[in-house]
């Protein structure tokens, strides 16, 4: 990394707080600036990797991880209102298609083999980083669409501080953040806590439910939410030992379609979890060593009293990560980290409970021998419950075009797989234990620039195109009697392309940041059983076409307003596209004063969401909030900085 | 880059101006509903709202899709499931909605929508005066006033409902899911009178020529149990026969009789045929299930073609094929989401016979 760019690295860091920057690394080294977690922070040649900016992640602090998501990434997210259940959708694939880890360590539901990604407060996470398509292999199988890695980090530098931040808002929401950093240079502790309540109780126009359109008020579908996370490091000689504790819970009703009937006695979920972390990290002069071990307990329970249905579940899993970088000569890196993750599950929809074991043994290495070319190979094993699977594996290379120019290609391939969910092996009825692991095969062809202007501009574009072929898709289908089958039956193609433009421009008094992204996915089913469709080329239902992100930072002296769009294209919703959701875009607008006095931050703002009160339906016949309004306050005390 | 910049906001601010909500259909079809012709209920999937109603024409031959929407502007609910013609209006039973559209019979215009009701499943009218509607999850049946098409009253079964069969004064009414019993209401003053026990799980109900009580229990969804076919006195409410299925694997749903009474169908791996006077069940399908996932049927009262709906995947569009009494393909037209329940509006002419 040359001296301009960490400069500018600096300058982009010390952005005000809610400077609103998607950096998208390529081949730029910055390794410097990982602190611990090398075996998933690092970049890799031929791969990308998008890092969610610490002022941005600040000013989500009090919203979801899928608000944070829909807005700074080319993920989907399919939502069932505000605080409902959001699932992702990334390059076509299904939910369960995009993985979820904590530093490094997988926390998706093992019996649903997704996240439910509104349950996940951003402001619990200090650092999100997006691997899509092939770059996921990095760190773990199963993700085709990408993995999402949360991290949670100490900041050395932080000696004691103080931060609380309410927020009260339309729809009887408030929220309230609070953070405790205390430490020196060898020990450092946070603490957060997070609490979450609203009614979500907005009006909108219901047209379906009788001849005359009326305004209804949305029904059942309060939410509660409360976290709290507790971190502690040690540091002695360059190593670092960690300790990690993380428990969130959440009480929602799920209000029902409005074109179903709303019941008093609706449905309700409540989820709880708890997550032990122990990591340590050793440096050595040529090997790194880390170790990471977690134990996640998982409770969920749905109710739909109308229904008589009361579905109680519990998951239990041990999960260990440990392995070692080294340097072998000069130019190469090999990197070898051994998996094994346990589930046990204990549910009342299962006939019995049910255990899985499953080791991963990941090999790596990394040649990098100039600064214009690296190249990058990967082999994984998968030994699920002793049984040996197709070993897995990833490469890539990149390639500078000309000499001291940011121009690059990269190019890589990977074959991934997937273990199927616990729910698809043992659900009853339906689950069928005789499932094969999902698998994909795709490539990538990426091209970046990065160019400066000055000490004060930069420019940054990129453009990845992809294509996937998923085979042994698992779905559900009808079996002999009326309940269905979990079957291995579906082969589904996806391609597209991703693209970004970020200029970031730093003044003396003015800051601004615009990004854009936009991204086109065809997704397709190729053994369709209609046997009339004899040319199937359906868009998958749900798969946005077209998905377009814009957000513009400007701050002025002690002021910033922050507008973000997204544009959602055309959802299909029925297999052989003859309906589908129109597209929509949601604005939002925030503006706020930020002071700084005699270690003393004091940030207010007022947010605007869906500005354009746009009515739009990402799943049919759930609406979304019109136009809502939000103050938040954010108060930090910082003691020797 | 302020071009650029100001392009982003333009393009940004237009699409914003986007103002559609609901799920929009490529294309309307436009039909008439005169003559001869059968309905087709087309489900949907739970939760999502994509059931509707098909119309086949025996006068043109065609298949009319979507037609509520298409008429009315609206979607009609989700989980339609079954319907009656009563004079001149249509009752559509909309489960997951909680409601029932009414219809005018020749125009297919909504009139009234009757709302409030839990889980509805079937209906059927009792006189000129009142229809029964049972439920999946209400342990009561509701009465639908035909007069002002309102709730008149309920019936407390004690437990849940699905099938319905009228015999003079007496309504029998089928306690499916998890049940085993057949409740007698007296239909002059809506009490529950009597019940008889029967296989697990009685899904459908039919009459014969004979006024006997043709029962099809399927077992239960756990397997646990052999499906059975009984036979039941209507003026004793007494078991006069019982056929049990030779594998707890049956599963036979449907039970349909002809227009003449004198011969059952059901779905049980295929089409199934048998005697009103038979002895035993059926050893072969009448119509084998080949390719198809049948999932509902209809015989035409008039000319005993046989209507079996496949469901396909249950995701996309399904088919209504139309057999002869035979058993012979005559065409397939395809149909909604779900092809299910079947009602007939026909009257004897060269197409239908």
């Amino acid at each position: 990394m040359s001296k301009y760019n960490l400069i500018l690295l600096v300058a982009v860091v010390s952005l005000p707080s809610n400077g609103q920057l998607l950096k998208q690394n390529d081949t730029v080294r910055i390794e410097e600036v990982v602190i611990t977690g090398k075996q998933h922070s690092s970049l890799i040649s031929g791969f990308n990797k998008i890092v969610i900016d610490s002022g941005v992640m600040m000013k989500y602090s009090h919203e979801s991880l899928a608000s944070l998501l829909s807005d700074y990434s080319p993920v989907f997210f399919k939502s069932y209102g505000p605080g409902g259940i959001s699932t992702p959708s990334f390059r076509g694939t299904g939910a369960t298609h995009t993985q979820i880890t904590w530093n490094g360590i997988n926390i998706n539901h093992p019996m649903l083999g997704q996240s439910d990604f509104s349950l996940i407060p951003a402001g619990m996470i200090d650092n999100v980083e997006i691997f899509p398509g092939n770059s996921a292999m990095e760190i773990n199988s199963g993700g085709f669409g990408g993995i999402i890695n949360l991290s949670n980090e100490p900041d050395w530098n932080n000696r004691t501080s103080f931060a609380f931040s309410p927020e009260i808002g339309s729809f009887g929401r408030w929220s309230g953040y609070a953070r405790i950093k205390i430490g020196n240079d060898s020990f450092q502790t946070v603490t957060k806590l997070y609490l979450h309540s609203a009614d979500n109780d907005f009006r909108f126009l219901d047209e379906i439910s009788t001849a005359e359109p009326s305004w209804v008020t949305r029904k059942n579908s309060e939410v509660k939410q409360k976290g709290f996370l507790q971190e502690f490091y040690l540091k002695k000689s360059g190593n670092v030992a960690s300790v990690r504790l993380w428990y969130q819970s959440a009480s929602r009703n799920l209000p029902a379609p409005i074109i179903a009937r709303q019941t008093s006695e609706g449905e309700k979920q409540a989820d709880e979890s708890f997550r032990i972390m122990l990591n340590f990290n050793k440096s050595g002069r040529r090997t790194d060593y880390f170790l990471t071990s977690a134990g996640i307990f998982s409770k969920l329970s749905y109710s739909n009293q109308g229904a008589s249905i009361e579905s109680d579940n519990i998951a239990r899993s041990v999960l260990f990560r440990g392995g070692l970088e080294t340097m072998l000569g000069e130019f190469t890196k090999v990197r070898l980290i051994l998996n094994d993750d346990l589930h046990l599950i204990e549910s009342n929809n299962y006939q019995a409970n049910a255990a899985r074991n499953t080791v991963f043994l990941t090999l790596s290495a990394e040649r990098n021998v100039s600064d214009r070319f690296g190249t990058f190979i990967l082999v994984r094993e998968i030994i699920d419950n002793k049984n040996l699977l197709l070993p897995d594996f990833s490469s890539g290379f990149d390639f500078r075009l000309f000499p001291g120019k940011n121009y690059f290609l990269k190019a890589n391939v990977a074959r991934n797989s997937k273990i199927p969910a616990m729910n698809d092996m043992h659900w009853y009825p339906g689950g069928n234990p005789d499932l094969k692991n999902e698998y994909s095969l795709s490539c990538e062809l990426i091209f970046s620039t990065d160019h400066k202007f000055g000490e004060s501009l930069k420019l940054r574009q990129d453009i990845t195109f992809f294509g996937t072929s998923i085979r042994n898709m698992i779905q559900w289908q009808p079996g002999e009697y009326t309940y269905w089958i979990a079957k291995n039956i579906r082969s589904v193609n996806t391609s597209g392309l991703e693209a970004s433009a970020n200029a970031v421009y730093t003044g003396s008094i003015l800051n601004l940041a615009l990004n854009v992204n936009y991204s086109y996915t065809k997704a397709v089913e190729l053994n369709s059983q209609n046997s009339e469709n004899e040319k199937n080329t359906f868009q998958l239902i749900y798969v946005p076409g077209n998905l377009a992100k814009t957000s513009l930072r400007i701050g002025f002296r002690k002021y910033y307003v922050t507008f973000v769009t997204n544009f959602t294209g055309r959802r299909y919703i029925a297999v052989d596209n003859s309906e589908y959701l129109p597209g929509y875009a949601v604005s939002d607008i925030v503006s706020g004063i930020r002071m700084n006095r005699s270690n003393t931050i004091f940030d207010m703002s007022f947010s605007i969401e869906n500005l354009l009160n746009a009515e739009y339906q990402t799943i049919a016949y759930y609406p979304q909030p019109g136009r809502s309004f939000l103050i938040r306050l954010m108060l930090q005390f910082n003691k020797g900085v | 880059m302020s071009r650029f910049l100001i392009f982003c906001i333009i393009v940004c601010i237009t699409a914003s101006c986007t103002k559609h909500n609901d799920p929009m259909i490529d294309d309307f079809p436009v039909t008439f509903l005169t003559g001869s012709g059968v309905f087709i209920i087309n489900e949907g999937n739970f939760n999502w709202g994509n059931g509707s109603v098909s119309y086949y024409s025996y006068d043109s031959l065609k298949i009319y899709n979507d037609i509520f929407q298409s008429i009315n502007g609206r979607p009609i609910g989700d989980v339609p499931n079954s319907m009656v013609i009563d004079e001149d209006k249509i009752y559509i039973v909309i489960n997951n909605s909680g409601k029932i559209e009414v219809v005018e019979k020749s125009t297919f215009k909504s009139v009234r929508t009757i709302t409030g009701l839990k889980s509805p499943r079937n209906i059927s009218v009792v006189d000129d005066y009142k229809a029964y509607v049972t439920s999946l999850y209400s342990d009561s049946v509701t009465i639908i006033s035909l007069a002002d098409n309102t709730i008149s009253g309920f019936i407390n079964l004690r437990r849940t409902s699905e099938s319905i069969v009228i015999s003079g004064k007496k309504a029998f009414i089928s306690n499916w899911v998890g049940g085993n019993e057949i409740m007698v209401v007296n239909t002059f003053n809506d009490k529950v009178i009597d019940s008889v026990e029967v296989g697990k799980e009685p899904e459908s109900m039919v009459l014969d020529k004979n006024t006997v009580l043709w029962v099809l229990c399927n077992g239960g969804w756990a397997k646990e149990n052999y499906a059975e076919l009984v036979k039941v006195n209507v003026n004793t409410h007494e078991i006069i026969n019982t056929f049990v299925f030779p594998s707890k694997l049956d599963s036979p749903l449907c039970l349909q009789a002809d227009g003449n009474g004198d011969s059952l169908y059901y779905i049980d791996k295929g089409i199934r045929c048998m005697s009103i006077e038979a002895q035993t069940l059926p050893a072969l399908p009448l119509i084998p299930e080949s390719d198809h996932l049948f999932y509902k049927l209809g015989i035409n009262p008039l000319n005993g073609d046989i209507l079996a709906t496949d469901a396909v995947d249950y995701q996309q569009k399904g088919f209504v094929l139309i057999h002869n009494r035979h058993g012979t393909l005559k065409s397939s037209s395809q149909a909604g989401i779900i092809p299910s329940f079947i009602y007939f509006k026909v009257q004897a002419n060269p197409n239908t016979d």
